[in-house]
């Protein structure tokens, strides 16, 4: 999968992972801050939800709780941190 | 005065074996010299995970008992040695149960039998209700008064022993056996593994390097008695007040200041006329997770200033036993009183501020305070004092008169004066629920909490200015709970071994009661309910009781349920009966309060409402309903409609065809809400409309609870 392709697929796993049915896929940003103001808004039970998605999906495991906070930027952060770590 | 809730005898079975000595004498141990590694325990396969040590109780078996149950009545039997219940009329005695997961442990066996496509018909479903902890019990000891079961996730028991206690002061029972009971789950243990709350070896509460939780399980009972009738029994301490609050904030993490369990510690101090210097032990909720420890510190201080009392947790010594651990607090505190020994806080090193107590303290005090907290933001704080010795007398009820103010239903039918239209299923689209809400505001609530924000939103929206923060609490009623994100995130365990955080925060019973705190800012008393088709009875009596004892003035009452997968398991194990209603997803909420607590006119105002177990002749349930009418000052010529949630089979849909001709024809709510454990909520919403007048609703459950609710709509 490449890098565009990956984006677009991480942000409708994001949709149902995070259950915002309703919300078109494209309407997140690949830059939009995932946690906090201004952003989805997440809170730390999403980026545990996130850990899990990632690992099933991808195949790619996110480590500890205090790596999660970089790893789930954005959506651009996370596909990043993929195509890194993915085999 | 003479009504004071007295504890006449406790038993208690954890990690440390069944005696509340026992427990007592080994709270003072080193942390984690009970635990053991889960694997270790048999109770259930623990695919890929390494460590996880925790504090089981050892020495019980597969029954035909559910493993809660079993544990409980191991503490029962100790509480009820020397038969501290002789002499009080058993009708007179009321059941008071608080579990987080109830039989879940069984439940989820059944489901993975389900899942691997064998055909469960053992009837293991049933222990994953809640309310069959407080039934089973009640059936043991031949209670019958009222008999309820709260589910307040981690603050559960300590609900329960609140609820005990009001019923007590209020003269609802003369003698109460509150129980705590929660067992170690798949549920419980991948769902704090999901959250990775869970300690990677022994916890350490309080403590600057603590790395979480260690689960463990018990059960524990305590019998109260109306001080009047103590006569020759031993006092072994009494209740002098309690204090239970809602954050409003989070549905799982604490508030970080903790501010809702510094109210609900000052609302207990308050209410019991207890000056801080007084309170001689606080025993901490404690677990060992960050956020509780810091979010308790942080209320300690803001209450005691610098003059915080000494205070240990006992989750290093028997691990955090969920809904279990509130009454486990009190027990432990009650027995530190009488013996003058406090218990420190295994496991601690440093970094708190104030600090726990790290060595045995002798004390001569005569009050300690026990908190817990639940997920949802539930905070209770119960003050105890030493033998017979609480010279305070209890607030005790007052006259207040209870009105409704506006009401609001979750409905498959779109126009609740006529009969729903669907013959086999009910059901709401979750979607379309909240229609208003943004999707990234309502994401985290599933389809039973939408239902119950839903409803309360209609209920509020009839009540102009209503005053609600932290005098505002919430009830709210379910038979089955959060049973579709349950399903869910046993699916995701049992099926991918990749269990789902949300789902697990998610399927707590007060999941809806805390939302809903939340949503409209509800800061007071807050509790979810189960006690299958009296679920909202329960309810409403926990409302009605904080707004009469002054500790709240309004508040949201609600009962709801849904039709999926646990409900369709029930219906197989309970033929319907002939003329039964649809099983549908409802909800339906009032705001209720004291005189003036908005500014719309009451539609109606709650004149009575009576709940105990049925007697098995007909004749009586007639003779019962016209005393308590009558005490009312009503005779059965003055209701102009009886409602009757839901028609049941065999002797008690005899019962209820009696009744029904003695009163001039019962209307059965699930006709037009369709039929679910919550249909009674629908009663007092299909009066209104009508033309002033009195309205009836007698509730039968499947397990012979009846109760009676008399209104006026005005």
């Amino acid at each position: 999968m490449d890098r565009d392709a990956l984006v677009s697929d991480i942000k409708k796993k994001l949709v149902s992972a995070l259950n915002l049915q309703g919300m078109p896929e494209d309407s997140i940003g690949s830059d939009t801050p995932l946690f906090g103001d201004g952003g989805l808004g997440l809170d730390s039970v999403d980026a545990l939800e996130l850990v899990v998605m990632v690992e099933n999906e991808y195949g790619v495991s996110v480590g500890d709780k205090d790596a999660a906070s970089a790893v789930f930027a954005s959506v651009n952060a996370l596909a990043d941190y993929i195509i890194a770590n993915r085999k | 005065m003479t009504r004071r809730p007295t504890v006449v005898s406790c038993g208690l079975c954890c990690a440390s074996g069944t005696g509340a000595g026992a427990a007592y004498r080994a709270s003072f141990g080193p942390s984690g010299a009970l635990f053991r590694e889960l694997g270790g325990c048999g109770l259930f396969p623990l695919p890929r995970r390494a460590s996880v040590r925790v504090g089981a109780a050892c020495g019980f078996r597969s029954s035909r008992l559910p493993r809660c149950a079993q544990i409980l009545f191991a503490a029962l039997d100790e509480a009820l040695a020397d038969s501290p219940l002789e002499g009080i009329a058993r009708d007179r005695i009321g059941v008071y149960a608080g579990t987080s997961v109830g039989g879940i442990l069984e439940s989820e066996n059944a489901l993975r039998e389900i899942l691997e496509g064998s055909e469960n018909s053992d009837g293991a479903f049933k222990f994953y209700e809640c309310s069959s902890v407080a039934e089973l019990v009640a059936k043991k000891i031949g209670a019958r008064g009222e008999c309820s079961t709260f589910s307040t996730a981690c603050s559960s028991s300590s609900l329960a022993l609140e609820s005990a206690c009001l019923a007590i002061s209020e003269g609802r029972a003369d003698a109460a056996v509150v129980c705590g009971a929660d067992t170690l789950s798949r549920i419980t243990v991948d769902g704090f593994g999901s959250l990775m709350l869970l300690s990677k070896s022994d916890c350490r509460p309080f403590d600057a390097a603590r790395d979480g939780i260690n689960l463990g399980e018990a059960g524990g009972v305590m019998v109260l008695i109306a001080r009047e009738f103590l006569g020759g029994r031993r006092a072994i301490a009494e209740f002098l007040s309690f204090g239970s609050t809602c954050d409003a904030y989070h549905a799982t993490a604490p508030h970080p200041q903790g501010k809702g369990l510094e109210a609900a510690i000052s609302l207990c101090l308050k209410s019991g006329s207890i000056e801080p210097s007084e309170v001689s032990y606080y025993c901490a909720h404690g677990t060992g997770t960050g956020a509780n420890d810091s979010a308790e510190l942080a209320a300690l201080r803001a209450v005691f200033g610098e003059g915080a009392p000494p205070y240990s947790s006992l989750k290093s010594a028997f691990g955090h036993t969920l809904g279990a651990s509130g009454i486990l607090n009190a027990i432990v505190a009650a027995a530190a009183l009488c013996d003058g020994v406090l218990p420190p806080s295994a496991g601690y090193s440093s970094g708190a501020s104030p600090e726990p107590i790290v060595s045995p303290q002798k004390t001569a005090g005569k009050i300690a305070l026990s908190a817990s907290l639940g997920f949802g933001g539930n905070n209770s704080c119960a003050a105890i004092a030493k033998g017979e010795s609480g010279p305070k007398s209890p607030a005790g009820a007052s006259a207040r008169r209870i009105f409704v103010y506006g009401a609001g239903g979750a409905s498959a039918n779109p126009d609740l004066s006529k009969p729903l239209s669907a013959r086999s299923r009910a059901q709401l689209d979750s979607d379309s629920l909240l229609p208003d809400i943004p999707v990234l505001k309502k994401r985290k609530w599933a389809k039973l909490q939408r239902m119950f924000l839903s409803a309360s939103r209609g209920a509020l929206a009839a009540a102009r200015g209503a005053r609600l923060g932290e005098r505002a609490c919430v009830s709210c009623a379910t038979g089955l709970g959060m049973a579709s994100e349950t399903q869910k995130f046993l699916e995701s365990v049992l099926l991918k071994d990749s269990p789902l955080p949300t789902a697990f925060t998610n399927s707590v019973h007060n999941a809806p009661s805390s939302a809903v705190a939340e949503m409209f800012g509800c800061r007071g008393y807050n509790c979810a309910t189960t006690a299958k088709e009296v679920s909202f009875e329960a309810a409403l009596m926990e409302a009605r009781a904080r707004i009469r004892g002054g500790s709240c003035d309004s508040g949201i009452v609600a009962g709801g349920d849904e039709c999926d997968f646990f409900a369709e398991n029930y219906a197989r194990r309970n033929p319907l009966p002939a003329g039964a209603g649809a099983f549908s997803d409802s909800c339906a909420a009032y705001f209720i309060g004291a005189e003036g607590a908005c500014e719309s006119a009451p539609a109606a105002e709650i004149l009575a409402l009576k709940i105990r177990r049925a007697s098995k002749r007909a004749e009586d349930e007639e003779k019962r309903a016209i005393e308590t009418l009558a005490e009312a000052g009503l005779s059965p010529s003055d209701v102009s409609a009886w409602f009757c949630p839901c028609r049941l089979g065999g002797a008690k849909g005899r019962t209820l065809e009696f009744l029904s001709g003695r009163f001039g024809g019962f209307e059965y709510l699930e006709d037009f809400a369709g039929r679910n454990y919550s249909a009674s909520a629908f009663g007092i919403l299909a009066s209104l409309g009508r033309g002033a007048g009195i309205f009836a609703q007698y509730s039968l459950s499947s397990t012979s609870m009846a109760a009676l609710t008399v209104w006026r709509v005005l």
